[in-house]
């Protein structure tokens, strides 16, 4: 006897269900729990999936800086920059760049050594430099695309040429959603230029993988912001609502009685789904309730009117929804790309982010969730350490630094190293296709294993590339 | 880390001591030295991806074997004994070109180690040559693969007992259904016969009087009757032209890295439904769109834009608009191409061949290469800008024409006059200047325009040398002759392409000439799933080695021919296809067959269909009676309520009622929708305001037909708003049960005082929970 004959036979039907599943989740009843339900459920998506080998983590929140930070101004220190400033580069530039650059420019910003290891931070991020002993650097990251478009593709889907379903839908496929409530991949602010949606989607991968979008970068008003579309109608009223479904049930039941074939299997599962969806209708919009989080939290994130509100509320929503179980987060910032006015605007960037994104950290650690979550912070490609007129520096594909913090990555580390300017990756390179085959090794998932065919054959996030930077593994 | 410094510390007094042992012969060319110094590094630092057992073998090289080292890979011999400078292995360790290992650079005294080693002559005892893992593809025996045959010419069986079966199609599903120990599905009644022909053919549902015309219709071909009003229907190609448009990408902007719009794109997509419509044979469908531009002009304007408009359908992909390296941009176009044109006329995956020879089918890079030069030698590009910009042409148009010559003195007279007034003045800014300025800027921006399609132009020819690994800064040592696919020549010649010519009309051709073995083969098994929900042959864009033979591999093949027999009209093949009584069965499944034959692959019955996205969205506009058939052109946004496939597709921010109902895919060739079952689909149908308004619209014009307010108008109303969704009226049990939602509806909503709103809210609920329902969604 599966859910749906239960409820009926009781004589009860969609009102009830809503109710018997409160009850069962403020623990006042041992009957059936949610993830008994889920078993029940046929053909769902995103049913939780073992992964290859234990994980070290169970969920990503990426911290995506749109534009291309500067690694040589933030956390990539460059003392022979400072020396050679004004010189030109003593190496050969790439074949391909975006923008013409002249000679070496030193950093405007002042770096010093933080925490037990002792890592180099540049005083644009303060705060996270406080958080170093939690964290990896990678500095060796680089890709191959040079602009903006290329590179956000190649960096979400591994792709800058196909159409390839982005990481987080890869992960969702591998794994399944913790909370079958809520969508297993979610962006918040996401960009939809430079690739746009292609950057989160699920190209052939079923379309229950591709990201809910919330915000976007060009509009970010709370009320247009839901986790799922259609979530609810304010014009119709739940009990109204119980009633239809139950009506529409009980017509399916008459136009066909039980038992069904497997040929039904279909039809049963869709009446299946308007169960999971009244479900969703009362859960999802809980998690987007930010204002209920205690005083100090939102202290804590830089929630307070000032700068750092906005990416504040970013990182704090990304955390309830890690916490809720969604297996992919992104949360987006832009827009990092100072060709000119290097200067005042990172300036004005960093202070936007970077007591939010400490703050993220701290209190992932604080609630006992780091473990299991892995933070990664990066962005498209770095800048050169050349100078694009006088307070400037054009992309840099060929150098860039990632950090990641929590799920089983070493603390306080660092892996790899770009040339003495930062122009390019030289010792222990790491292949975009490498960050994203130690992304899905972290999670569980064998990036050779976890494999989608279509077109007659079969796909993988890394394509024929990628390999595991072990080294990072705590 | 630690390995790599525990090798540097071994190697080091190694070097030192082999240094001053150099001259000894014995010592760096012989075994002992590969043994201590070159295969330990080997080992570490190249094998994983160099070897036999490797995953995947990079730059086709391997340095498993003396005989492989020497070999070399896609860039050369790896190892060319004696000569240090002329060994790619040492080059690359030399990050001098090549960057080997990629991790990070071995030690200089390693390096000089294997130029010592080279330089002595490359010693190398290891003979032993594993073959690769992946068994390379057997072109002899691909050549008996079952879809590169030559088409079969079957004659329709006869079964005995089954003589009233006039129509071929059903002699053949018959065979195998009598073979099998089946018996064929009862036809499906009248009611459920229409709606799925108005479904099938036009997208929509059947209007009330078109089922109650239907149903008192008693003479014998009633039903053909329906089917020629529908094929005849202008609504047909708004339907089988989006089958067509998800083969080909079709979208309204870039998508891509630059998301520029597509303002044009809609012409091509017009152009598809007005041929369909005019039932263009499918012959001249395909060349048109490969090659229109290439076909003699004709006379009449219109005609001559529609050849430009057809090729549209090369122009119309996602493009990297702003890869800065623009041989790159240039190059992975043609590629976009190659794998859409490929696998939507050839049922083949031709682009795998981009970077190495096909993993599965026979397709070699030089075949790639081959159908890349047609490509190439076509300009689908207008520049190379640092954000490119596609190519466009003017619509022919010898009105515009006119009265452009007709501007052109004005513009010229003003100019003339600007030039006079500005040497007389010797002042830019004086006022007559500035005023004569403006009145030449008006007149230039008065110049009458003509419409711009997305075409493309012949370019200069070129062959093109394979490129090594699908690297364009790779290219192989000679051009390959512009040619179609090698092995399908084989079966089928090919002409030769002349010097001059891009080879682009050549291939269009060479698709449709009566005795391609894929082409007809391939677009029948496509029109056959889109009537039945599941082709004949289970990939639909891939018939290469990996397919799986036909369920029906006579009936494919006499479909094929049947369609070149009559002439490549589509239209001719539906109307068989919906005659036919395996078309009319009921779709209604039996217990015990379905557990023998589950996916239903010997045509037992038909096939319940879920709607596409397009028509769902439809259907509920026509029953909220707000649908605006307009034909053509392009809807402002995705709120209009002209039908779906006028609506914008935005390739970055597609509409979400779209990807809801698993259209997603806007930027690549998609061989079939999946139909997912998910609960944002429910979410949609129970709180979108598209429902909502469309739900109380559907009341409001019921309510408003029955003005009664007795219990029969009650059922009246019912029983109309049954019709209206599911085409049928409801059971006695379903009126009964329609009641009580009715009444409980109106309990629940006391706090509406006004009786005549609440029975309007409780109706439109009423209408919503049908919309809900299955039988909304699924067609029968």
């Amino acid at each position: 006897m599966n859910r749906r004959q239960l409820l009926h036979r009781c004589g009860a039907g969609f009102g009830a269900l809503a109710l018997s599943d409160m009850i069962a989740r403020s623990g006042l009843c041992a009957g059936e729990s949610a993830a008994d339900a889920r078993g029940t459920m046929a053909s769902n998506p995103l049913a939780s999936r073992a992964p290859h080998f234990p994980a070290r983590a169970k969920r990503v929140i990426f911290l995506f800086m749109h534009g291309g930070p500067s690694h040589v101004d933030t956390f990539d220190y460059k003392p022979e920059l400072i020396k050679h400033h004004g010189q030109p580069l003593p190496f050969e530039k790439p074949r391909i760049q975006f923008a013409q650059t002249g000679n070496l420019l030193r950093s405007p910003w002042k770096f010093r050594r933080y925490g037990q290891c002792g890592a180099w931070v540049s005083d644009l991020f303060p705060h996270v430099g406080r958080c170093v002993d939690d964290i990896t650097f990678i500095r060796s990251i680089h890709g191959s695309n040079e602009a903006h478009g290329g590179a956000l593709l190649k960096m979400h889907t591994g792709s800058d040429t196909f159409v390839r379903p982005s990481m987080g839908a890869w992960i969702s496929y591998g794994l399944g959603s913790e909370n079958e409530s809520l969508p297993s991949f979610i962006t918040i602010s996401p960009t939809l230029g430079h690739g746009g949606v292609r950057n989160f989607g699920s190209a052939f991968l079923p379309p229950i993988h591709q990201a809910t979008r919330i915000g976007s970068a060009k509009k970010r008003k709370a009320e247009e912001d839901s986790i799922v579309p259609n979530l609810t109608n304010p014009d119709i009223p739940a009990e109204l609502q119980a009633l239809q479904l139950n009506f529409a049930t009980d017509l399916d039941q008459l136009k066909r009685p039980a038992p069904h074939s497997m040929a039904d299997a279909d039809l049963d599962a869709r009446i299946e789904s308007f169960e999971l969806a009244f479900r969703m209708q009362t859960e999802a919009p809980e998690v987007l309730e930010i204002d209920s989080e205690s005083e100090s939290t939102l202290k804590l994130y830089g929630i307070d009117g000032g700068p750092t509100d906005s990416f504040g509320r970013q990182c704090l929503l990304a955390r309830r929804l890690s916490e809720s179980g969604v297996r992919f987060v992104q949360s987006s910032h832009a827009y990092w790309d100072q060709h000119s006015d290097l200067k005042e605007q990172h300036g004005t960037l960093a202070e936007q982010v970077d007591r939010p994104i400490a703050g993220l950290l701290t209190d992932l650690k604080q609630r006992g969730l780091l473990d299991e979550t892995l933070l990664i912070w990066g962005a498209e490609f770095g800048r050169t350490p050349t100078a694009q007129g006088d307070n400037g520096r054009d992309h840099n594909p060929h150098a860039f630094t990632y950090w990641m913090a929590g799920g089983g990555v070493k603390a306080g580390f660092s892996h790899g190293e770009s040339d003495e300017f930062g122009f390019y990756s030289t010792k222990d390179k790491v292949h975009v296709h490498d960050l994203h085959a130690t992304i899905l090794h972290l999670l569980g998932l064998d990036h050779e294993r976890l494999t989608y065919r279509y077109g007659g054959r079969d796909f993988r996030l890394t394509d024929v590339e990628g390999s595991v930077v072990d080294q990072i593994f705590a | 880390m630690c390995l790599r410094l525990i090798t540097c510390l071994i190697i080091f007094p190694l070097v030192t001591s082999s240094i001053v042992l150099s001259d000894d012969k014995e010592t760096t060319s012989g075994i002992d030295f590969f043994e201590s110094r070159i295969r330990p590094i080997l080992v570490e630092h190249c094998l994983e991806c160099h070897s036999g057992d490797s995953k995947i073998l990079r730059g086709g090289l391997r340095l498993d074997s003396r005989q492989e080292s020497l070999k070399g890979g896609d860039s050369g011999p790896a190892v060319v004994p004696g000569k240090p400078d002329d060994s790619l292995v040492i080059s690359a360790m030399k990050y001098d070109g090549l960057e080997m290992p990629p991790k990070g650079k071995l030690p200089d005294e390693v390096i000089a180690d294997f130029e010592m080693w080279i330089r002595d002559g490359a010693t190398d005892p290891r003979t032993e040559s594993r073959p690769a893992k992946l068994r390379p593809v057997d072109w002899n025996a691909a050549k008996q693969h079952w879809a590169f045959q030559p088409l079969a010419d079957p004659t329709p069986p006869h079964i005995a007992g089954y003589e009233q079966h006039s129509n071929p199609i059903d002699r053949f599903v018959m065979q195998r259904l009598v073979a099998e120990g089946f018996s064929p599905a009862p036809k499906a009644d009248k009611r459920t016969l229409i709606r799925r022909a108005t479904y099938d053919l036009i997208g929509l549902p059947p209007t009330i009087e078109e089922v109650r015309s239907f149903l008192t219709d008693d003479s014998e071909n009633s039903f053909e009757k329906v089917v020629d009003r529908l094929l005849a229907s202008p609504h047909y190609g708004e339907r089988w032209g989006r089958y067509w448009l998800d083969l080909v990408r079709y979208a309204n902007t870039n998508g891509a890295d630059e998301n520029h719009g597509l303002p044009n794109a809609w012409r091509y997509r017009d152009w598809v439904v007005r041929m369909l419509n005019r039932d263009l044979p499918m012959n001249d469908f395909i060349v048109h769109q490969l090659a229109g531009d290439l076909l003699p002009t004709p006379p009449d304007e219109s005609s001559a834009g529609d050849l430009l408009t057809a090729t549209g359908m090369l122009v119309i992909g996602p493009k990297m608009l702003a890869e800065q390296d623009k041989d790159k941009m240039i190059i992975d176009i043609v590629d976009e191409q190659i794998d859409t044109v490929s696998r939507t006329m050839l049922g083949l995956t031709v682009g795998c061949a981009r970077c190495h020879d096909h993993k599965f089918d026979p397709v070699s890079t030089r075949d790639y290469y081959a159908l890349a030069g047609i490509f190439y030698s076509t300009q689908s590009m207008a520049d190379r800008a640092f954000v490119s910009k596609w190519m466009e042409r003017p619509l022919p148009s010898m009105d515009i024409d006119m009265r452009r010559k007709a501007h052109q003195p004005l513009i010229d007279q003003a100019r003339a006059e600007f030039e006079r007034l500005k040497s007389e003045l010797k002042d830019e800014n004086a006022e007559p200047v500035r005023k004569q300025k403006e009145a030449l800027e008006k007149l230039e921006k008065e110049m009458p325009q003509f419409e711009m399609v997305m075409s493309v132009l012949d370019a200069q020819p070129k062959n093109l040398p394979v490129h090594i690994r699908g690297n364009h800064l790779a290219p192989g040592p000679e051009p390959v002759p512009r040619a179609m696919p090698s092995i399908l020549t084989e079966v089928h010649a090919a002409p030769s392409i002349e010097t001059l010519r891009s080879g682009r009309l050549e291939l269009a051709n060479w698709l449709v000439s009566p005795d391609h073995p894929l082409t007809t083969r391939v677009l029948i098994n496509r029109v056959w799933m889109w009537h039945f929900g599941k082709p004949l042959m289970r990939s639909p864009s891939n018939f290469g080695l990996q397919s799986e033979l036909p369920s029906h591999p006579e009936l494919l093949d006499w479909l094929a021919r049947e369609l070149i027999r009559r002439k490549w009209s589509l239209k001719e093949m539906h109307k068989l296809i919906l005659l036919s009584d395996t078309w009319q069965m009921s779709s209604r499944a039996s217990g015990t067959d379905e557990e023998r034959d589950p996916d239903n692959r010997l045509l037992r019955r038909q096939n319940r269909r879920r709607l596409e996205a397009e028509p769902v969205r439809d259907s509920l506009l026509f029953a909220g009676g707000e649908l605006d058939l307009t034909q053509g052109n392009i809807a402002p946004n995705t709120e209009a309520k002209r039908r779906a496939i006028y609506l914008p597709i935005d390739r970055s921010a597609l509409y979400e009622m779209f990807s809801t109902f698993d259209y997603v895919e806007t930027a690549n060739h998609i061989e079939q929708r999946p139909a997912t079952t998910v609960p944002q689909q429910a979410l949609f149908i129970m709180n979108s305001s598209l429902v909502y308004q469309q739900s109380a619209n559907m009341a409001a014009i019921i309510v408003e037909e029955t003005s009664s307010e007795s219990p029969e108008g009650q059922r009246r109303m019912i029983k109309m708003a049954f019709e209206r969704l599911y085409s049928r009226l409801p059971t006695d049990a379903e009126v009964v049960r329609s009641e009580q939602f009715l009444s409980d509806a109106d309990q629940q909503l006391s706090r509406i005082a006004d009786p005549v709103a609440r029975k309007h809210q409780a109706f439109a609920g009423l209408c919503r929970s049908l919309m809900a329902g299955n039988e909304f969604l699924f067609v029968d």
